[in-house]
């Protein structure tokens, strides 16, 4: 049984990668994450995260890097 | 690189975590294209399948009920006949190249 997904630490590093606008709404098995100025919502979790990403590939590699904090078994 | 049965084997990533029992996390990116192509949905699925069979050669491009899929790249045509379609375009973590490849080339043909 996986881990849930630590969202502390995803807010931890959107804030340090510049998201500051992140809404963070906590659930049992993880979190939703809107990015409202990247038109972007994070669905995180406990196996698998799905990211609706209407913003570029830098917003996508900012957010790969903030949930490999999140997430064990990348 | 493991040792199964005493003997040194290769596995992919997926095969790795299969064995040791660990439940791999999954992650997948979903982005939209808005296109100008009046006709069935369908219609639409069946040119961008053509163009990415002649961008992508040597990959194997399906197309099932209007869904194209080439690896773990998804892509799916909506719209009614006379709209400008939504192309839904959804890849795994582990296809970002070739992901954002496909959603490059369908996001310069609205431009």
């Amino acid at each position: 049984q996986c881990a849930p997904p630590d969202v502390d630490a995803l807010e931890r590093e959107l804030v340090r990668a510049g998201a500051t606008d992140a809404r963070v709404e906590r659930g049992a098995d993880g979190c939703i994450l809107h990015l409202p100025r990247h038109d972007t919502l994070v669905h995180v979790d406990r196996l698998a995260t799905h990211v609706f990403c209407e913003g570029g590939a830098d917003v996508r590699q900012a957010l790969r890097r903030a949930l490999h904090a999140c997430v064990p078994h990348l | 690189l493991c040792v199964r049965d005493n003997r040194l084997s290769l596995l992919d990533i997926d095969e790795m975590c299969d064995e040791i029992g660990i439940n791999r996390h999954i992650i997948r990116f979903t982005s939209t294209v808005r296109l100008e192509d009046p006709g069935p949905a369908v219609k639409t699925a069946e040119k961008l399948k053509n163009l990415l069979s002649e961008k992508l050669e040597g990959w194997t491009i399906t197309i099932s009920d209007g869904n194209i899929s080439v690896e773990s790249v998804l892509i799916k045509v909506e719209g009614e006949d006379d709209s400008t379609k939504n192309i839904y375009v959804s890849w795994t973590n582990q296809d970002e190249d070739l992901g954002s490849y496909i959603l490059g080339l369908l996001q310069s043909m609205v431009q």
